[in-house]
């Protein structure tokens, strides 16, 4: 039994001991916590989270990612040892707490808890449990030491702290055993096992032991509670609240900004500051626990470039908690000569000043950091230090090149075991770089000034947009109805003008026009969807396009769009509705699976003695953006001949970026490795005969890296559409 | 150093050349109908060079531009560049001008300018220190304007430029691109240079310049506002007339064939490759 019964010194009752360690403990992780929630509410709000909107997916979120341990566990060694600690914490929790209630109320016991033979075996077996886990932590981290882990004291911290938990609760309850055995201590089966090693003590130095042990036991974990707000550790707390406000809007929407607004009312255009970001953009730095989970599966960090995911998370905690209480003054400062614009005010302001004031206080009282203190000037002047110069965020603290290396693939978020989401952070401070401080690469440039220029990433001719359909007997819309057709082929710019893309926007079309689909294209009329200046932080640009396109899509009354682009279908699908553009819009692999699955169209056997085998490269935009993991690999499942073998490890929602998203596609890649080439390795340990993908960037980055590895001619690329459309006219020719 | 740069708006360049066609019997370009109007490549360089002389050494930028209506839009992207103030020349009688009309109309502009001004500056007498243009135009690539509107306005010209810098008051020191190198030549402000793409990149304009200049007035001068220089023996000066006449535009038709020449062996190919390269008299 975790209980002490006995005065301190025979002085002081050990409960008022145990009441003023609460008390300081509490108070030091209180004052720490509301010096967060300050900084955190330093950012400005957001639309995208919300704490009351759709409960019932928020909580299936917070089964399946906090108490299941999902994403953790997608990983096995780190994720069983998380689970372990996690579910072992969250047991002895109920007993820890009884303990607690017993030492501050004497006489204070629940058998329910104390005597309950479930959970009394439960807690001696995840105390057990937690102790291995720990030891593979050590062992990951002295021996194993993977790239991703940050090794610093903090990790070392809670290791410990969590380590003399364990062992001064097995101590204390053996000593408690040997000392005088209960019935239901036989439930406490480990410690039980332990109990024999202290029959040689007297039982004098025994219930020393027993005391010391419980004391040391007690006060770790209120240490361990007053650390936390300084710890990454703090995860305990904002791991949960971050799963809870996750984003549940579309994956592949970009928040929203009114830039012609902004811009008349004198407003930031990007987030070039902590306080342009929003507090759910800071309590993801604040929730980040360090696992390195993104890095690992990050693009550019696998290539040796300065980009880290978890880095840029680090580095934005580190400036916030640094710099913040600055700006939080700074705000102060402003609000109190004005009280009607206090920071974020509201209705109840009076009441959350006051005991803002009184946290302020205590944490002022118990606060353990004192600001460093040099000693006296050389000149014998004691005056307060001058405060620290704040470097900016964008451009000093995190490298511009660092938010230029993200190609938007999104691995990162989706390998966060805490749902943080790195994307939007990088394009708001891209924005900034552009629309403030027009600050970007020529390559950059060249694409704005081509957009502009002509609505296409490579200043083909506006009004060649459609040539590409010349003589295939393909309408444009305008010279067709809306009515007269089953739906609007979004061709794109690669699909309209890229020679090699080309033959993919044909083989397409033929395949349609064979299984009967009535469809048109906008010829001259289609603009790049904006998807590239959106995503290079030039979000006025791509507002003027998505405009232009929105406004021919509505005037012709389209309904329905299919879109073999998979960055065009993520834009039309997720990103023009904000901007007045509601469509029905799907993926060609989506069409194309259907119309083979209705038998629309028949493929034949492969022609190739033997049959081939090729392996499938899943487009960020369509799989982690939208998980059509299936569509395109049943259209090559339906290949009479053609073995479909998976990339290993990196398929589907692990694949790895082919580097072109996030407008990378647009510029050279000049630090660190080429991502295409890692892709087309990766590609490679399938051994195929050939790479089945279903986007343009995707073809044209992997096709360049087959070209620089020589292996152009002994492993194509090929959309599946090509490959279904060669599979159809095999079956016609016959 | 109040600067004015003539900027010219030319069909896009970046079009390959194969989508414009050649009308014969109007004597004209005819550009594919989507082409949108932009900055002439060099003009936009001769910006650059003056708005880097201006955040070096203060004073003032003018974009000036002679074109129908849609020139504006090249004008506020000079404005949204970071110029001060654009004028825009406007008349039909100006329209398919030549090099020498239009070296005649923006030397008028500009004597105007000057005349805005108070005639102030380094150089009083003509308020304005140093005109930039490019050094020719991606439609016509005659590079005759810039030269033209020294001769008229009795400026020192420089062609083409590729580095300027103020050495001291009233003096630059410029270095002129020759066939393998460059000239290094001091020159005496006011002057005329017309500035090659070795200056250095143009800036992309910033957005909240973009805006702004969305709503500028720019005035418009028409061929009665342009007034004459002012020479005594002529008040007419220079004359707004046109002095050449194109007699003929065509597309020069070029004609390719493709034979193959094949043999049983890649060495009976060779040597039938040969026979046949005598026979048409290459070899």
């Amino acid at each position: 039994m975790l209980v002490t019964r006995d005065p301190l010194f025979g002085v002081v009752p050990p409960s008022l001991v145990l009441l003023g360690a609460v008390l300081v403990a509490g108070g030091l992780f209180a004052a720490g916590m509301w010096r967060l929630y300050r900084l955190m509410r330093l950012g400005k709000s957001t639309s995208t989270t919300s704490i009351a909107g759709r409960p019932v997916k928020r909580a299936k979120g917070m089964l399946f990612d906090v108490l299941l341990q999902r994403r953790l566990l997608a990983e096995p060694y780190g994720g069983v040892m998380h689970a372990l600690i996690f579910w072992g914490f969250a047991v002895v929790t109920v007993m820890t707490a009884h303990t607690f209630l017993a030492g501050l109320f004497p006489g204070f016991d629940l058998p329910a808890i104390s005597r309950n033979p479930i959970l009394l075996a439960s807690v001696e077996t995840f105390m057990a449990l937690v102790l291995l886990a720990l030891s593979m932590a050590l062992l990951r981290r002295l021996v194993l030491r993977p790239q991703r882990l940050t090794y610093n004291a903090d990790a070392y911290t809670v290791l410990a702290l969590i380590a003399v938990l364990m062992a001064t609760a097995f101590l204390t309850t053996s000593t408690s055993i040997a000392y005088d055995v209960q019935p239901w201590d036989r439930w406490a089966y480990l410690s039980q096992a332990l109990a024999p090693a202290w029959v040689g003590l007297e039982p004098g130095h025994l219930l020393l032991l027993h005391r010391v042990s419980w004391w040391t036991h007690v006060l770790t974990v209120l240490a361990f509670l007053a650390y936390l707000p300084r710890s990454k550790h703090l995860h305990v707390v904002t791991a949960p609240l971050n799963v809870w406000l996750r984003n549940l809007g579309p994956r592949g929407r970009l928040p929203y900004r009114d830039v012609e607004a902004a811009l008349e009312a004198g407003q930031p255009l990007g987030a070039g500051e902590v306080t342009e970001l929003t507090w759910k953009d800071l309590l993801d730095s604040l929730t980040c626990t360090e696992c390195g989970r993104c890095e690992a599966a990050c693009p550019a960090s696998s290539t040796g470039k300065p980009l880290s995911p978890k880095r840029l998370m680090t580095d934005l905690r580190q400036y916030l908690v640094r710099h913040g209480p600055a700006l939080l003054r700074d705000a102060e400062t402003w609000s109190r000569g004005d009280t009607d614009r206090t920071l974020g005010g509201r209705r109840g302001e009076a009441f959350a000043a006051r005991v803002m004031g009184f946290a302020l206080t205590v944490w002022r009282m118990l606060r353990p950091y004192r600001p460093l203190r040099k000693g006296p000037a050389p000149n014998g002047n004691t005056g307060t230090a001058s405060p620290p110069v704040r470097p900016a965020l964008v451009g000093e603290t995190i490298a511009e090149e660092v938010l230029w290396d993200c190609t938007t693939c999104r691995a990162c978020v989706d390998a966060c075991p805490v749902l943080i989401d790195h994307v939007p952070k990088i394009v708001d401070m891209r924005r900034h770089l552009v629309m403030e401080q027009t600050r970007f690469g020529p390559e950059a440039q060249r694409l704005f000034d081509n957009l502009e220029a002509s609505g296409n990433p490579w200043r083909f001719p506006r009004a060649t947009r459609g040539d590409w359909a010349a003589g295939l007997g393909i309408p444009i819309l305008g010279e067709v109805s809306v009515d007269d057709v089953d739906l609007v082929y979004w061709v794109g710019c690669a699909g309209a003008y890229d020679e090699r893309y080309q033959k993919v926007t044909r083989a397409f079309a033929r395949l349609l026009q064979h299984a009967g689909v009535r469809f048109a294209i906008l010829g001259p009329r289609e603009t790049c969807t904006g998807d590239a200046a959106r995503r290079a932080g030039h979000e006025y640009l791509f507002q003027t396009l998505a405009r232009q396109n929105v406004d021919v899509l509505n005037a012709c009354g389209v309904k329905k769009i299919v879109a073999t682009c998979a960055h065009c279908f993520n834009t039309l699908q997720d990103e023009y509705p904000e901007l007045g553009g509601q469509y029905e819009v799907i993926h060609h692999s989506e069409l194309l699976a259907q119309l083979v699955r209705e038998g629309r169209l028949r493929p034949a056997q492969d022609q190739q003695p033997g049959g081939r085998t090729f392996t499938y490269h899943d487009p960020c935009y369509i799989g982690r953006y939208h998980d059509l993991y299936e569509p395109p690999r049943d259209v090559l499942r339906a290949l009479p001949g053609l073995k479909l073998r998976e990339i290993p490890q990196h398929n589907r929602a692990r694949a790895t970026c082919c580097g072109a998203g996030g407008a990378r596609a647009f510029m050279e890649e000049t630090r660190g490795t080429r991502i295409n080439h890692l892709r087309l390795e990766q590609a490679e340990g399938a051994q195929p005969d050939g790479i089945a993908t279903s986007c343009p960037y995707c073809i044209m980055m992997l096709e360049d890296a087959a070209r620089a590895k020589g292996r152009y001619d002994t492993l194509p690329v090929r959309d599946i559409a090509e490959l279904l459309d060669e599979w159809v006219e095999a079956a016609e020719s016959r | 150093m109040n600067v004015v740069v003539c900027i010219k708006q030319v069909p896009d360049p970046e079009i390959p050349p194969a989508q414009f066609k050649v009308d014969e019997v109007a004597r004209a370009v005819v550009p594919p109908p989507s082409v949108a109007p932009v900055m002439n490549g060099y003009d936009a360089h001769a910006l650059e060079a003056a708005l880097r002389l201006k955040e070096r050494h203060g004073g003032t930028v003018t974009a000036l531009s002679l074109g129908p209506p849609s020139a504006r839009e090249v004008l506020k992207r000079a404005l949204a560049m970071g110029a001060d103030r654009a004028c825009h020349v406007d008349d039909p009688v100006l329209y398919d001008a030549d090099s020498w009309l239009a070296a005649a109309a923006l030397a008028r502009a500009i004597y105007r300018i000057g005349g805005e001004s108070g005639r102030s500056g380094q150089n009083g007498q003509y308020g304005y220190d140093l005109i930039l243009c490019g050094r020719q135009a991606s439609d016509t690539d005659a590079g005759q304007v810039g030269l033209g509107i020294a001769a008229f306005l009795s400026l020192p010209a420089l062609s083409p430029v590729q580095q300027v810098e103020v050495i001291e008051n009233g003096r630059l020191r410029v270095e002129r691109l020759t066939e393998e190198g460059y000239q290094v030549i001091d020159v005496r402000l006011p002057a005329l240079l017309a500035v090659s793409s070795e200056i250095g990149e143009p800036r992309y304009p910033p957005l909240r310049g973009i805006m702004a200049a969305s709503r500028a007035q720019i005035p418009m001068w028409t061929a009665a506002d342009l007034p004459p220089l002012g020479r005594k023996d002529d008040g007419d000066w220079p004359p707004l007339a046109r002095k050449l006449r194109l007699q003929r535009l065509y597309q020069e038709r070029r004609e390719a064939a493709c034979e193959h020449v094949q043999g049983e062996s890649p060495a009976d190919a060779g040597r039938a490759l040969a026979d046949r390269l005598r026979q048409v008299g290459v070899i």
